[in-house]
Order: C-alpha cells, then sequence, then structure tokens
C-alpha cells in the first residue's frame, strides 16, 4: 500500500449546521490511489463529494481519518496537488488575462520556464490564440479549459477534479472528456474525480467508488477494465462498457433507495 | 457587452426607422441633452415670467454673464476647490483602503475599532470645523482634513465588507494555488474586493466635493464656496448662481472621469458572473 500515493483512511467529515449541531457528511471512506491511476467517485448531488474532496486535499481538516499524500500527512494544500473546481466562473481570475490565469500555476518557476509552461498547456487544451482575453470573453467550456491548462502547469502529480464537466452542454462535456483523457495520457499524473455521471466516471476511470447516501461510505468498488485509449463513438457503444455503466447505475440506484428510506425513517 | 443588450430587430420594425437607426447609447445621450434644455426652459421661464422672486433667481443667461465676467477670479476659486478636494480624497482613499483592508481582515482590529467607529462615523463634518480650525488653522489644510474625515468611511467600509467577502472558490482556488498571507491579499483579496472598494471610492468622490465646497462656504476658507458666499454678501446673483453651476460641472467631470477609470480598469465589473456555457 506504501505504493499508492494518496491514501485516505477512514475518512470522516462533520459540517456544523446554523444551529451548531454536528451534521455528518461523510463517515467513513478510505481510498488508495495508484501512481498514474485514474478513479472516480459517483454519488447523487449533496451526498458530500465536495465536501469529501476539500478534506481529502487539505482545503478543510477531517473530523477523523487520515490522508496521507506522498508519505506525508496532509494538513494543507500540499505542493504537487491542483483542483480543478466545479465552479470555474469563480475559480479562475477575472482581473488576470487567461495567459496570467494559468501562469498562476507556475509560480515557482523562472518567468522563461514559465511562459513556455503556459504556451504548452494551452496548447493541449486547445486554447492558443486565447492568451490575451479575459475569463468573462470566454464560454464554459473555454474557461474550464483554461483552469485544466492552469492545473497542468504545475505539472501535478494529483489533478482532483469536482463535477469539472457539470455546468457545459453534452457535446462540450464530450469534447472535455476528451481533453481530459489526452492530458492524463501524456503525462503522469493519477486522477481522482467525483461525478454524479456515471457514464463519464466509466469512461474515464480505472476504478469507480459509488457513495452510499449521506452519512457517506464506500458502498461498491467497481474495476473498468475497458481498453485504452478510449473514443466517445466505439467505447460507449461496446457491450462492456454498457455492462460496467449498467452495474454502476445499479450500485448508485442503490444508494438512492437508500437515502429515500432514510427520509421516510425521520 | 453591446451583444448581451436587446436591441429592436431594425428589419422587422419599418415604420420606426427614424427611431431605430439610434444606438441605445445615442438615444440616452440625446435624452439626457434633452432632459438638460427642458430644464434650463423652465429655469429660464420661472426666473423672466417672475414667477418666483427674481432678485434672488436669475436668469440662465444672466449665470452666463456672470460666468464670463467673473472668469479668472472662478477659475482661481476652481482650482483651489479642487486642491483641497485632491488633497483630502487622497488621505481617505489611501487612509479607507489601508485601515479597511486591515479591520477586514483580522477580527481583533474589528473588534477593537467597532465601537469607535460607530461613533465617529454619524458625526457631521460641518460640526467638526472649529476642532479643525483650532488643529489647522484656517486654510485648504484645513479644509482638507475635513473633507478626508468626511470621504473616509464610505471607501474604509467598502473595503472592510470587501476584503471580507471574497467568495469561498475564489479563497478556495488560491489556497490551491500556495498564495499566502500578503499575496494572498494583493493577487487575490484585494482584486477582488476592487469593485466594491471602487464603489467606496465613487461615493466618497461626490461626498468630497460636497464637503469642501461646504466648509469653504461656511468657513471662508476660499475656494469656490467662499466665491458663493462673497457673491450672495455682494448681492451679485448672477455670479453667485455662476459659481454653484461650476461646482456641479467639476462634480460631474470628476464623476465622469472615475467612472472611465473604473471601465478601463475593473472592466469585469458590470460583466457579472457569468454561470453558463
Ligand atoms: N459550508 C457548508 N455549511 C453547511 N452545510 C454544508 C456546507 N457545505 C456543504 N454542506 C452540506 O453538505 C452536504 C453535502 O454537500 P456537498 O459536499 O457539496 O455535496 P455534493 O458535492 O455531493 O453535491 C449538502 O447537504 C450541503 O447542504
Ligand atoms: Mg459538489
Amino acid at each position: 500500500m506504501s505504493n499508492s500515493i494518496l491514501s485516505i483512511r477512514n475518512l470522516r467529515v462533520s459540517i456544523q449546521s446554523r444551529d451548531g449541531s454536528l451534521n455528518e457528511i461523510t463517515r467513513d471512506v478510505s481510498l488508495e490511489l495508484a501512481p498514474h491511476e485514474f478513479v472516480s467517485i459517483v454519488g447523487p448531488s449533496g451526498s458530500g463529494k465536495t465536501t469529501l474532496l476539500r478534506a481529502a486535499s487539505g482545503l478543510r481538516p477531517p473530523n477523523g481519518g487520515t490522508v496521507v499524500f506522498n508519505q506525508m500527512p496532509v494538513t494543507e494544500v500540499p505542493k504537487g496537488l491542483a483542483i480543478v473546481f466545479q465552479e470555474y466562473n469563480k475559480s479562475l481570475f477575472p482581473w488576470l488575462s487567461i495567459f496570467k490565469n494559468v501562469a498562476m500555476g507556475a509560480r515557482d518557476c523562472s518567468s522563461h520556464e514559465r511562459s513556455e509552461r503556459v504556451t504548452k498547456a494551452l496548447a493541449q487544451v486547445g486554447l492558443s490564440g486565447f492568451e490575451t482575453r479575459y475569463p468573462w470573453e470566454l464560454s464554459g467550456g473555454m474557461q474550464q479549459r483554461a483552469a485544466l491548462a492552469r492545473a497542468m502547469v504545475s505539472d501535478p502529480q494529483i489533478l482532483m477534479m469536482d463535477e469539472p464537466f457539470a455546468s457545459v452542454d453534452a457535446l462540450t462535456r464530450n469534447h472535455l472528456e476528451d481533453v481530459v483523457q489526452k492530458l492524463w495520457d501524456s503525462s503522469t499524473f493519477s486522477a481522482l474525480m467525483v461525478t454524479h455521471d456515471v457514464g463519464e466516471a466509466v469512461y474515464l476511470s480505472d476504478r469507480v467508488l459509488v457513495l452510499s447516501a449521506r452519512p457517506s461510505t464506500v458502498l461498491a468498488e467497481i474495476k473498468i477494465d475497458l481498453e485504452r485509449p478510449r473514443s466517445h463513438f466505439e467505447t460507449k457503444q461496446s457491450k462492456r462498457f454498457v455492462e460496467l455503466a449498467a452495474e454502476v447505475l445499479e450500485k448508485v440506484e442503490e444508494a438512492g433507495r437508500q437515502s429515500v428510506q432514510g427520509k421516510e425513517l425521520i | 457587452m453591446n451583444q448581451v443588450r436587446f436591441a429592436p430587430d431594425q428589419s422587422e420594425r419599418p415604420l420606426e426607422l427614424t427611431r431605430a437607426r439610434l444606438t441605445p447609447r445615442q438615444r440616452r445621450t440625446v435624452r439626457q441633452i434633452g432632459g438638460i434644455l427642458v430644464a434650463l426652459a423652465l429655469w429660464e421661464l420661472s426666473s423672466a415670467t417672475g414667477a418666483v422672486n427674481s432678485n434672488a433667481l436669475v436668469t440662465p443667461l444672466a449665470t452666463f454673464g456672470g460666468i464670463i465676467s467673473h472668469m479668472t477670479a472662478l477659475a482661481t476659486a476652481l482650482v483651489a476647490t479642487l486642491e483641497a478636494w485632491a488633497l483630502g480624497i487622497s488621505v481617505a482613499v489611501v487612509a479607507g483602503i489601508l485601515i479597511g483592508t486591515l479591520v477586514g481582515r483580522s477580527q481583533i482590529a474589528d473588534a477593537a475599532t467597532e465601537t469607535i467607529v460607530r461613533m465617529m462615523r454619524p458625526l457631521p463634518s460641518l460640526a467638526l470645523i472649529p476642532i479643525a480650525i483650532l488643529i489647522a488653522g484656517l486654510g485648504v489644510r484645513m479644509t482638507a482634513g475635513l473633507v478626508s474625515f468626511a470621504a473616509f468611511w464610505p471607501v474604509f467600509i467598502n473595503t472592510r465588507v470587501g476584503v471580507r467577502q471574497v467568495d469561498n472558490t475564489v479563497l478556495e482556488t488560491a489556497a490551491v494555488l500556495g498564495l499566502k498571507k500578503l499575496n494572498l491579499l494583493y493577487r487575490v483579496v484585494l482584486p477582488s474586493a476592487s469593485p466594491m472598494i471602487a464603489s467606496g471610492i465613487q461615493v466618497a468622490i461626490s461626498l468630497a466635493l460636497v464637503v469642501t465646497v461646504s466648509v469653504e462656504l461656511v468657513g471662508g476658507t476660499g475656494g469656490l464656496g467662499e466665491f458663493i458666499l462673497l457673491a450672495q454678501q455682494g448681492n451679485e446673483p448672477s455670479v453667485m448662481f455662476g459659481g454653484i453651476i461650476m461646482g456641479g460641472l467639476l462634480g460631474w467631470g470628476i464623476s465622469r472621469l472615475f467612472a472611465w477609470i473604473i471601465d478601463r480598469f475593473i472592466p469585469w465589473r458590470t460583466q457579472g458572473i457569468r454561470t453558463n456555457a
């Protein structure tokens, strides 16, 4: 297990609600992420995926359990960890051009190397030529690609993504998924993505974890043995993809039923 | 910007071709000029017909004459007013941003200053004239001091709120980028608060002009205020109105200039945050 780059053990996260009582969001989640592995965590909206990612990245301390990154306990966001947030429209800084936004990811580099990295990353996500534009001049899909480029220039060991494509249209989403797949293929980082989209999780991942209803635990773990590279046209029509997606979906629905039963009990 | 605005589809409205030929912006300008002309006409009518005591209310034409005949004195007064204003607003902006940032970012500083702030803020600047005269004597420093006291509050309050209300996703992004302390402050927190700070400055600018002229008028410390006062005492209403009109024009010019500066440096302010593709 010491082989894993990120090790989450028995993570528990509670959030203090307005009246002061502790609301348990994540009860017990464990996960080992191997080098250059792509893992997705699937759960319905409100199941605590963002909260889980915050604790796993060091943005907030967990209420129980441990997070270890590169053999080091995580107490703040460590170097080598990049995050793409769901709210790309707030995550890019409107006062900086696209070039400068992306360059923020490589502040440690010399200015020469920084500008080389930015140029390369923008090319990888298909945003060459937009260097001097501002985030608010770009479409949602382009903004999310800029956020991806900013994550890439730091040359991360782990890329965490929080429903990165949830708020773009279906065609843009397919395209963005392939941008991520290509980035991952051509690099060595591990990816941890949370999403509520079963197809997306199966399409991109080596492994999919399904969260139970809140307070969440890992309900199931499904290995995705689809060949790489994958394509929307072929992979998504293959028998194996359909089987795997059905398997994940069944577990997600099981989690959904749990939450309905839970509500009836209250 | 322009694409977002709804403009009437010209091809489908042939009957209104003459109206539709103007852009919304041009139409706005025409209406603004129209409003001014109507106001001038009403003014001319009410004073010329004697509807209002004609000694006090002179006609626009007479006012224009007053401005022309006292050109140099008016120019000197304007420069003096601008000087006191500029001095006062500069101190207010620097102090407001510095202290507002400190108080907005530090709970200790906030708690320590809260009561003082609540007590000082409602004090009218004009009530402080006697103290100011004791401290600074009569003159531009006294005026500027009172102006900076009055103009400090909007800058301070908006800065405090602005640096405190930085969006959580923005702060988390900064944390992932490894931005801390001073880097965090001047690369993320202050830029993020800048639209709010700019609104505060915008309010402060107009307020500062009001206070400058008022203090000059009450304290007789030179500038446009004293000019108006002297014209009134010398029973020259047309000159007095000239001074008042120049004050209005000055305020209008300054706030337009600042609005233009904001549009240049904080273009995303009017953009809102786009929430979808
Ligand atoms: N800062 C917060 N304060 C109070 N409740 C929160 C906060 N953040 C999240 N929650 C609650 O925690 C639950 C899980 O939220 P979240 O992690 O965002 O779920 P997901 O990302 O899976 O949609 C939600 O019910 C939400 O209301
Ligand atoms: Mg979420």
